[in-house]
């Protein structure tokens, strides 16, 4: 959904995503990453209904960025940046799961 | 770290950062906890890694907040990024957490400066991916350096809509349209309060050339269109909406909507202060004099989360609330005190003058709140307006009762995203005016934090001095 | 005095108490007033933990709390409503063997009264039961037909069915003063609206020592708030409610995949405000007690802490009875944070009280008058 603006990209980071190696900005946020360099279009699953959700605010407000980094769920990735080697997963749907 | 600090600073935007300037300036010691990891808030998000070509693209609006981060970079005060605060309580003390540690420490006078957000409003499938604020992509480029990949249709109401479209333009983001659905009368409301606003011409000049640039550029720009809607199954594929020739269809991969910024009260709520409704604008914002004081011992709220005039206008608002503070921990006299905020007020107002014009011309539309019964409002427990209106016939009337029936803003946003638009469907249904309504409770921790993390949290019983 | 409102009987307080004892009134016929100083029914009532419990409740309540049981189920045919009910069983654990020697001899006590509903089990039942407990266990009891439902739909449910059978409610209605002269009682309101009645029941929880206070009876209740925390969703772990002997903690997993997290951490309370503000201490310890019992818990995200307000009384045991002083009056109050499973039941109980009739089962234990003995 989104494209680096700059061609020229200074230093970067190796980080993981649902075990691809992706190498990025040093600078860019978790969900930049994922919605940018990653081709995704989307951050995570809704866990009431499974439905694919994206970010919306990106500046910590809606919560639709969450996702699991480096082992942590729940974790608001448009406000946190991508550091070497950090893992990130998105969340499953507990759809189905309740009673 | 010291732990018991004379203030400590909840945002590091223009209020936050103006007023760790000026109590430093006076010898206070303060403390500056910012969710962002460098100092710039929503306006100026990472000015002091923004290169050239971002400055000229973001404009004078943007780089004139480089002045007033080498300031407060400069100035005594302590700064921690990536400071997640999740508690303040009425005793002053504050829980915050960086890198999965949390810690409390203690302010003499806490200062709440997380401004304002888009104001939410939920329309036929907003949850699908490709639909965003207006201004995340703006948050996005100052922060990421990433920008919109493929045709870009915005929508809504507001200067800041206006600003985006430029900033995509000068970024060479393919728009389709932009869907403005400011209502052809608030010109004439807002005409009165014209000659108010004279007084800052620059500013209504520089409205004037938004949306003149706006019409040059030959971007397709619908006027008074309404019901504006997301179409998709997994994401984004189009956007229809109705202008007085009737119904139109966009393709697009990103739709990108605005209408209107509105304070964010994620701890005024917490903590259980006054909110009041502002009608024209219509958003709860806490009751503060004119220092930002809200009655609580040493709790302030500072520039747009206390009331939206802007990052300007938040810089003095920060200030006052500083001088205020040294006031009271006898840093400054009372005649250089009143000397002081004699001469910030001054400059307030002058910024404030045109805003009465603005917030007219720019009222929310009426039909803002028209949501059909199968539109999610909730986004995070995914419950629709249907639900939330068989609630009310079934005779809840208060916004946190069809919280606990619905679970209306029981997720993670705990109702930033759904608290304005509940209380508006609450409102509408019973013919009340949402101000009598009590907003949403949020409660701690105000961002979710792992059990793991709350258990090890150093308190400051604990701490050794 | 046109505007004056007169009723049968008025209930001071809509929480579930009163809205369960307004329903079984106004089918009995009776004219009802159901006065609640909130918009809207809400407080303890609406924000508790949601736990049904048989288990290890006070031998006097045991007769009261396995009736009330047995209503749940047939909620939908009371209320219209099945009330979130989840008869998911209620599980304690003796964490030593001291703890189960007590639990062995409570078991004996509870079945000498005729109740079996209390099931001493193995460690190795616990475990099946609860595969996520990781703390040491000597076994422990169950009620496997216990469960939890939820507060808030139960509250609106029992008070819009008991409006529907007649009863009149009162919001925004906070009583100031009840009088009682010849011709019955005369409630006044904050805001100056009158009523008379022939009956006043004292169903204010928190507040029911005010409430009495009113009429010079002296009840030993009083406001204390408890918190809770809620997770996140998370996949399914857990089936019955939990509670460890000997420790802060009450331990379940709702429908929805949210934990609910409660164990009696009590919180700050504003009485005036009626402001509730959780003690992070109390919290820190009880994310702790899950930590060490419940290791899958480590990364679940807690999204919110609450804290309710609850009638607490000097024996833990509510009170129900008419005023020795003045003829007409009930209390219904002080359930000390274990009243709504028994909800359904008391409205059954104190209609017949109220009504002059016999009620099913004694209320004798809950007279007012166990506390002026205490002090002699």
């Amino acid at each position: 959904m989104f494209k680096h603006y700059s061609q020229q990209i200074d230093k970067t980071v190796t980080i993981e995503f649902e075990g691809t190696l992706l190498t990025v900005p040093d600078t860019i946020t978790v969900a930049a990453a994922v919605i940018g360099p990653a081709g995704q279009k989307h951050t995570r699953l809704s866990p009431v209904n499974g439905k694919k959700r994206a970010p919306y605010c990106f500046m910590g407000v809606c919560h639709e960025c969450l996702m699991e980094i480096d082992g942590i769920p729940d974790q608001q990735a448009c406000i946190i940046e991508v550091k070497e080697g950090m893992k990130i997963r998105r969340q499953a749907s507990l759809a189905g799961d309740g009673e | 770290m010291d732990r018991v600090r004379d203030i400590i600073i909840i945002g590091a935007g223009p209020a936050g950062l103006s007023a760790a300037v000026t109590a430093s300036g006076y010898g206070l010691d303060v403390l500056v906890l910012d969710e962002q990891p460098s100092p710039g808030g929503q306006l100026y998000r990472n000015i002091e890694r923004a290169d050239q070509d971002t400055l000229k693209i973001l404009g004078p609006d943007y780089s004139k907040g480089l002045a007033l981060v080498e300031k407060f970079r400069k100035s005594a005060a302590e700064y921690i990024g990536n400071a997640i605060v999740w508690r303040i309580d009425p005793g002053s003390n504050v829980c915050f957490s960086t890198d999965s540690q949390s810690m409390e420490i203690s302010g003499k006078n806490i200062i709440i400066a997380i401004g304002a957000k888009e104001r939410p409003v939920p329309f036929s499938s907003w949850t699908l991916p490709g639909v965003m604020g207006a201004g995340a992509v703006d948050a996005n480029f100052k922060s990421s350096g990433t920008i919109p990949d493929g045709p870009v249709v915005l929508a809504g109401s507001g200067p800041l809509l206006l600003s985006v479209v430029g900033h995509m333009v000068s970024l060479g983001v393919e728009i389709s349209a932009v869907l403005d659905t400011t209502p052809r009368g608030n010109i004439l409301s807002a005409l009165p309060l014209l000659p108010g606003a004279l007084r800052r011409t620059d500013y209504l000049l520089k409205g004037v050339g938004m949306l003149l640039n706006l019409k040059r550029s030959g971007i397709n720009y619908f006027k008074n269109i309404t019901d504006y809607k997301a179409n998709g199954k997994d994401w984004l594929e189009s956007v229809s909406f109705k202008t007085k020739n009737g119904s139109q269809h966009i393709d697009a991969e990103l739709l990108l909507v605005h209408e209107g910024i509105v304070p964010r009260c994620d701890f005024t709520q917490q903590i259980g202060l006054k909110h009041l409704w502002d009608p024209v604008q219509r958003y709860w914002y806490p009751e503060t004099n004119v220092f930002g004081g809200t009655g609580m011992n040493g709790i302030y709220v500072a520039g747009d989360g206390a009331f939206v005039h802007g990052g300007i206008p938040a810089t003095f608002k920060g200030s006052l609330t500083a001088l205020d503070i040294a006031g009271r921990l006898n840093a400054l006299s009372s005649a250089e005190k009143t000397d002081d905020v004699v001469k910030t007020v001054k400059k307030l107002s002058s910024e404030l003058a045109p805003r009465p014009f603005v917030d007219a011309l720019y009222k929310p539309r009426m039909d803002l709140y028209n949501i059909n019964d199968e539109t999610l409002v909730c986004r995070c427990e995914e419950v629709t307006a249907g639900s939330i209106r068989q609630a009310i016939l079934e005779g809840c009337q208060e916004p946190n009762e069809i919280k606990t029936i619905t679970r209306c803003g029981m997720g993670h946003c705990q109702g930033r995203m759904c608290g304005i638009a509940l209380a508006e469907i609450i409102a509408e249904n019973l013919e009340l005016d949402p101000g009598d309504l009590r907003p949403l409770n949020i409660r701690p921790p105000v961002r979710n934090i792992s059990l793991s993390e709350l258990s090890r949290v150093t308190l400051l019983e604990a701490a050794t001095p | 005095m046109n505007n004056v409102k007169s009723a049968d009987i008025i209930i001071v307080g809509a929480g579930l108490m009163g809205a369960s004892i307004a329903l079984f009134l106004s089918r009995a016929g009776k004219k009802v007033f159901l006065l609640e100083k909130e918009i809207s029914p809400c407080h303890a009532s609406a924000v508790n933990a949601g736990g049904l419990r048989r288990l290890n409740r006070a031998l006097e309540e045991i007769p009261i709390s396995v009736a009330a049981m047995e209503m749940w189920p047939q909620l939908p045919e009371i209320v219209g409503s099945d009330c979130g009910f989840q008869p998911v069983g209620q599980v304690r654990i003796a964490p030593d063997e001291k703890s189960m020697a007590l639990f062995k001899k409570r078991v004996e006590e509870v079945e000498a009264l005729g109740f079996f509903h209390e099931e001493l089990i193995s460690s190795v039942e616990i475990k099946q039961l609860v595969p996520a407990y990781t703390g040491s266990c000597k076994g422990g009891i169950v009620t496997r037909s216990d469960g939890h439902a939820l507060p808030a739909q139960a509250l609106r449910a029992f008070f819009n069915t008991a409006c529907s059978a007649g009863t009149e409610p009162f919001t925004r209605c906070k009583v100031v003063d009840i009088s009682r002269g010849k011709e019955g009682f005369t409630v006044v309101a904050e805001d100056g609206r009158l009523f008379t009645s022939e009956v006043v029941i004292n169903c204010a929880g928190a507040w029911g020592k005010n409430i009495a206070a009113l009429l010079d009876d002296q009840l030993p209740i009083e406001p204390v708030a408890l918190s809770m925390m809620v997770t996140a969703r998370m996949k399914r772990f857990i089936h019955p409610v939990i509670g460890v002997h000997g420790r802060k903690l009450s331990f379940k997993q709702m429908a929805n995949g949210t934990v609910v997290i409660g164990g009696a951490h009590k919180a700050f309370l504003d009485k005036e405000k009626e402001k509730t503000t959780i003690n992070i201490s109390e919290v820190k310890k009880s994310a702790e007690t899950v930590m060490k019992y419940f290791p899958i818990m480590e990364k679940a995200s807690i999204v919110r802490c609450w804290a309710g307000i609850e009638g607490v009384t000097s024996d833990g045991l509510p009170v129900i009875d008419q005023s020795q002083i003045t003829p007409g009056l009930f209390h219904v109050c002080g359930f000390s944070a274990h009243g709504f499973q028994l909800s359904p039941m008391i409205g059954r109980l104190v209609s017949s009280l109220v009504l002059g009739k016999k009620p099913e089962l004694s209320l004798d234990a809950f007279s007012m008058n166990r506390f002026n003995r205490h002090e002699q």
